[in-house]
């Protein structure tokens, strides 16, 4: 057996036995402890929100009594009265398979310890939050390997106000972008979405110009291998970027606005001096959302000839008791992305359905798209030849078995086509997994201990 | 003129007089065990004028619950959502039968209300949170109770008349019973349902 899975099965059993053995407030994690409020109060399943999850994000974080007293630190500073974190991790059996033209590769499967990740959150008193996700350790669902990751997944302080009707966040640090389904920190799928992924390097299947994304000294490429060319600063839609976001929503008419300014390089180093720019507009219809986001990036690579870069397009997502659809629709485009100014456009989306059969057990079938017209820079000195079409399909299925313990299981088809080489790559894959979030370390009774020494 | 005002005084004379009533009282069992949470209500064929109610019911919505999660009311109470969490909630009715409301999304300290006129069970749903769920039965007389935990119940002044006595419970199907109340003393009975 090799060192991985002894490892996962150390923390599947330590884990199992947290969860199991703490008492329910202390066993679950950050917001649900803060608030002594069960999950399904602002999700749907962990860690997809449920509108009441939005409308707690809208309010910067705010709304609930936290069960203990914050502490005070001045006037408008305060620090949550019990350590804001929790421990996320899942653990599981995945199983793909690749193959290429002429080609049918073996089907590997190998027990994977899926991710580790530590989640910190809470008010900094009436006005301020913060939100921090760090992954210390990623594996690669292809090949079970483990790394040590040093960046941070998701980091931001943000401020809150309520003026004339509309509730506003400024948020700065580093953030999803605000597209119609989040992307990565509240998606329920474990797959993730086609078209956030993807960037004009990947779609014409080559890496930018060495000399312009520049990459970090010694930097080892991103073992996940989910979003973009590994190991560089490309700009992602599904990524978590470096900036700052204002937005704003006014709970009467239901219209909500997002304007970012960005580095637009991933949670990564900058790769150039020129700022990235976003609007997203959002009107809600009761539960149900239309919205439209825009990203604008006057250059998208690093030193040397401009890549000119925009992703648009509209999104919608309808919501009932037991059913959600959500959809994306984005178009993209690259003024230069091979260097010998030929531009790209390439247009994708997704379809999505979660049904819920009870409370606990959800099911989610999806469909991703994505397809460029003719790429062809050769006339003008490149090597380039690229029509690409892309799909997929996801279908699964979540069961919480503890309000803070879910078994997954999902299953995706996908075939990348290279209309120009006739060249076509279909690959499967799956997964079964437990994951779970959890702070087995708060010692039980420190908040009742804490609550009597304040006498409430 | 003499007649008239004597025919308005012999009316108010014999309304005022002790309304001829019976008190039903009983235990409920579904199945052996004791149907705590059923309501037993009787509907007559007659027309009875209603006897003066609460023109407003309450169910709140707690701790991710409605509270009550079943309530009995008369029919064209108007029923007032509360939301006491600090929680968006939203209240809606799929119900078709007795008529599909959606209240929309509301947050702490809001109420809204909806009137129900039509006889029938009113399934309570949040599309928030989907283990929130709570019934509203509408009922045509005034003559019912909730079950005890006991398995008891006891409705009082019920007019003497020929009823349908009915239970309704999450778990059971139908139960129905005719009933003759008498004009005066109580009556008692043990109703046996089966799932």
């Amino acid at each position: 057996m090799r060192g991985h899975n002894v490892l996962a099965l150390l923390v599947l059993l330590w884990s199992t036995t947290c969860v199991l053995w703490a008492r329910p407030a202390f066993a679950i994690p950050v917001f649900a402890r803060l608030y002594n409020k069960p999950c399904s109060a602002c999700h749907t399943v962990y860690p997809q929100l449920n509108p009441a999850g939005e409308d707690f994000r809208a309010h910067g974080l705010h709304g609930f009594t936290p069960i203990v007293e914050p502490l005070r630190v001045g006037s408008l500073f305060e620090l949550p009265g019990i350590l804001p974190l929790a421990i996320a991790f899942g653990v599981g059996e995945d199983i793909g398979k690749v193959d290429t033209p002429g080609r049918s590769n073996p089907t590997p499967t190998h027990f994977d310890f899926e991710f580790l990740s530590l989640v910190a959150g809470g008010e900094l008193g009436r006005h301020l939050a913060f939100l921090v996700d760090y992954a210390p350790v990623t594996t690669n669902p292809h090949t079970g390997e483990i790394s040590i990751n040093t960046r941070l997944g998701l980091g931001f302080v943000q401020a809150h106000a309520e003026k004339w009707g509309w509730l506003t966040n400024l948020k700065v640090g580093l953030f999803e972008l605000p597209l119609g389904v989040s992307p990565r920190v509240h998606r329920l799928s474990v797959q993730p979405y086609l078209v956030y992924g993807l960037s004009a390097f990947s779609l014409l299947g080559r890496p930018p110009h060495r000399n312009k994304i520049p990459d970090e000294e010694g930097e080892k490429e991103d073992a996940t291998g989910e979003y973009g060319p590994p190991g560089k600063n490309a700009f992602i839609l599904g990524a978590t970027q470096i900036g700052v976001e204002l937005n704003g929503l006014q709970p009467a008419t239901g219209l909500s606005w997002a304007l970012g300014v960005m580095s637009g390089s991933n949670n990564r180093r900058d790769n150039n001096a020129s700022k990235d720019f976003y609007l997203r507009l959002s009107q809600a219809y009761g539960l149900h959302k239309v919205g439209f986001f825009l990203y604008y990036s006057p250059d998208l690579l690093g030193p040397g000839e401009q890549d000119q870069a925009l992703r648009l397009g509209p999104d919608f997502s309808l919501y009932s008791r037991r059913f959600q659809l959500l959809g994306q629709f984005l178009a993209g485009y690259d003024s230069n992305p091979s260097g010998y100014n030929q531009d790209l456009w390439y247009y994708g989306g997704f379809l999505e359905g979660n049904y819920r059969f009870t409370p606990t057990l959800v099911s989610l079938l999806r469909m991703d798209y994505a397809w460029t017209p003719r790429f062809d820079d050769t006339s003008r000195g490149g090597s380039t030849q690229v029509r690409r079409r892309l799909w997929g399909v996801t279908g699964g299925g979540q069961w919480l078995l503890l309000e803070n313990l879910k078994l997954v299981a999902e299953a995706t088809y996908g075939e990348n086509q290279e209309r120009v080489s006739d060249r076509t790559v279909k690959s499967w894959s799956g997964t079964v997994r437990l994951v779970t979030a959890f702070w087995p370390l708060t010692p039980p009774g420190l908040s009742e201990w804490l609550n009597r020494r304040r006498g409430r | 003129m003499r007649v008239v005002l004597g025919l308005v005084i012999g009316t108010l004379f014999f309304w005022a007089l002790p309304s001829r009533a019976a008190t039903l009282s009983g235990t409920v069992t579904i199945s052996g065990t004791q149907a705590a949470g059923a309501i037993v209500y009787l509907e007559s064929a007659e027309h009875h004028a209603p006897r003066p109610t609460a023109a407003h019911a309450v169910m709140d919505q707690s701790n991710l619950h409605f509270v009550p999660r079943v309530l009995p009311v008369v029919r064209g109470t108007v029923v007032m959502f509360t939301n006491s969490d600090n929680v968006l909630h939203n209240v809606f009715s799929p119900s078709a039968t007795v008529g599909k409301f959606d209240l929309g999304s509301y947050s702490q300290g809001e109420a809204r209300s909806v009137t129900l006129n039509e006889p029938g069970d009113v399934l309570i749903l949040c599309n928030i949170h989907m283990e929130m769920e709570a019934h509203i039965l509408v009922l045509k007389d005034p003559y019912f109770a909730a079950v005890a935990a006991d398995g008891s119940f006891q409705i009082p002044e019920v007019p003497s008349g020929t009823y349908t006595l009915r239970i309704w419970h999450e778990r059971l199907l139908s139960y129905t019973q005719t009933l003759d109340v008498p004009a005066t003393g109580t009556l008692t009975v043990a109703l046996r349902a089966e799932k």
